[in-house]
């Protein structure tokens, strides 16, 4: 199964507290992910 | 806060009793060998070390082409030069190099446990696994590298790479300046396995 690198802004994670100016890579299968634009996949 | 990263004093020696307790368990029942353990941790502590990310990074930083090709696809560049057998192997299935800019900084972390590219950083300093650590670095990392002495400008992009089973970053850091004319060889003497994770800058002198 594909394995993606997403990108997360911190904000999204941790809200408020977040520190900014950083970002925050992670991977992700791809039974995780949904398309972005509405679509089904 | 602090009692979430909570852990016990004796927590190292607790696990290594474990640890030898299996390995006894797996030499009587004939898994493996007296000298198993002993020939996989030599392998790793003299053939997977931080020289070969040194010489990795030197070599990056003079021929913009290998630069360009381990960006690109990091396992087929390391693979065009002289290194150790296995650095394609064994915790290295999925290198990635990532490379500082003026624009950019890279840090590697593993939250979830020690994830780490063995083959061309070795081992992890213990640090790298301590609980507080992980949380920090992946909650606050502009503070945590301001407080192991990298302050970087505000306006420095920090990217936060989390390592994991599939995937181990590591980071070729900027050339210093003052470095210039320097060989390949005088250049991998400056790089440490702390600039190629992201939580130090690399000096053209010791400090």
């Amino acid at each position: 199964m594909p394995v993606y690198v997403v990108r997360f802004e911190p904000a999204d994670i941790w809200g408020e507290r977040a520190e900014p100016g950083a970002s925050i890579y992670g991977e992700l299968y791809e039974a995780y992910l949904q398309p972005a634009n509405g679509g089904t996949g | 806060v602090t009692a979430q990263f909570h852990y016990a004093s004796n927590r190292e020696s607790a696990s290594a009793a474990r640890v030898r307790a299996l390995e006894a368990l797996l030499i009587e029942k004939g898994v493996i060998t007296e000298t198993t353990v002993e020939k996989v941790l030599s392998y790793f502590a003299s053939e997977m070390t931080p020289l070969n990310g040194a010489k990795i990074v030197a070599r990056a930083w003079t021929d913009a082409g290998f630069a360009e090709r381990l960006l690109a696809d990091t396992p087929a560049a390391i693979a065009e030069l002289d290194l150790p057998v296995g650095m394609d192997g064994a915790e290295g299935e999925h290198l990635q190099a990532v490379a500082n800019t003026p624009e950019v900084h890279n840090l590697i972390i593993c939250s979830l446990c020690s994830c780490f590219p063995w083959p061309v950083l070795g081992l992890p300093p213990y640090w790298y696994k301590d609980p507080t650590f992980r949380a920090r670095a992946a909650r606050e990392p502009r503070a945590v590298l301001e407080e192991l002495g990298l302050n970087l400008s505000p306006s420095v992009e920090l990217r936060v790479w989390e390592s994991s089973g599939h995937s181990r970053w590591f980071v070729v850091p900027e050339r210093p300046s003052g470095s210039e004319g320097m060989t390949a060889a005088e250049l991998a003497a400056l790089v440490t396995t702390e600039s190629m994770m992201g939580v130090a800058a690399v000096a053209t002198a010791p400090r």
